[in-house]
């Protein structure tokens, strides 16, 4: 019984923790994107029309504690990181090109 | 383990078929209504999670509010709960989690959608991308949100109400 209990605290603590590891993959992946890109503004490499304020990203917050809270053993939790990771940053480059044409 | 003889005999005077997950307003972990802290300890999580999320959600145009106050209408209030009972309670979930999470890997591996933490989590991650569109393109998604989306869920709250009362 006891033996039981710590197999089980084991594999929801492995759970818990590839859960954590593919939320920290996904966040470390854009931020290295977002701050390159401002990096670039800031070397002059982007045109400066191509700057958008880092705060219009907080919504960011909200998606992150919901791709936290699913959970990460199933296939079906990556391919939805993976579409929302390409949502953003399709969203991002969109509202460049709504900020330059304007 | 002081609590092993207390946990058999509790395991044992369950009912073979266990009575559905219910949702209540908790009466330990409250601020105001209690709804956080219940969602809290139905989805086994911490409740400031969902206080974030409501405030949050509260800073666009009150809709936070009004889901707060909707949900504070709905869920019905809980029975206070002694500790022991917690415990032991704590211990039978893990172990059916453990057994139904080993019996998801063998079996069935289309059940994503019937976990509750997972369709939460979507939900989330939609009003998340949802409000990351309308950061990023104020004015072009506003309009679609104020206009459709808010009467709809206002609507089907309404008709749940109807419904419930038949």
């Amino acid at each position: 019984m006891d033996e039981n209990l710590k197999k089980t605290e084991q594999q929801l603590d492995s759970e818990s923790m590839k859960g954590a590891k593919n939320r920290r993959l996904i966040l470390g992946i854009l931020l290295v994107i977002g701050g390159l890109f401002y990096l670039s503004i800031g070397l002059g490499i982007f045109p400066e029309s191509w700057n958008i304020n880092a705060w219009r990203f907080w919504p960011l917050i909200v998606v992150f504690a919901g791709l936290g809270m699913i959970s990460a053993k199933h296939w079906f939790s990556i391919i939805i990181g993976i579409i929302t990771a390409v949502i953003i940053i399709g969203l991002a480059a969109l509202a460049i090109f709504y900020n330059v044409s304007k | 383990m002081v609590y092993f003889g207390k946990i058999y005999n509790f395991i044992k005077s369950m009912p073979k078929e266990s009575p559905a997950k219910k949702l209540y307003r908790s009466k330990t972990n409250r601020i105001i209504f209690g709804i956080c802290g219940g969602l809290g300890e139905y989805f086994k999580m911490d409740p400031l999670i969902f206080r974030i999320l409501f405030i949050l959600l509260g800073l666009l145009q009150g809709i936070g509010i009004l889901l707060y106050l909707i949900l504070a209408f709905v869920i019905p209030g809980g029975t206070d709960n002694t500790a022991g009972e917690e415990q032991d309670k704590d211990f039978v979930e893990k172990i059916s989690k453990n057994a139904r999470g080993l019996a998801d890997e063998v079996t069935d591996k289309n059940s994503w959608l019937s976990s509750p933490r997972n369709m939460l989590g979507l939900i989330i991650l939609i009003i998340g991308l949802m409000l990351l569109t309308q950061s990023l393109f104020p004015g072009v998604f506003v309009g679609t949100f104020i206009a459709i989306i808010l009467p709809l869920a206002i609507i089907i709250v309404g008709a749940a109400f109807i419904i419930k009362k038949k």
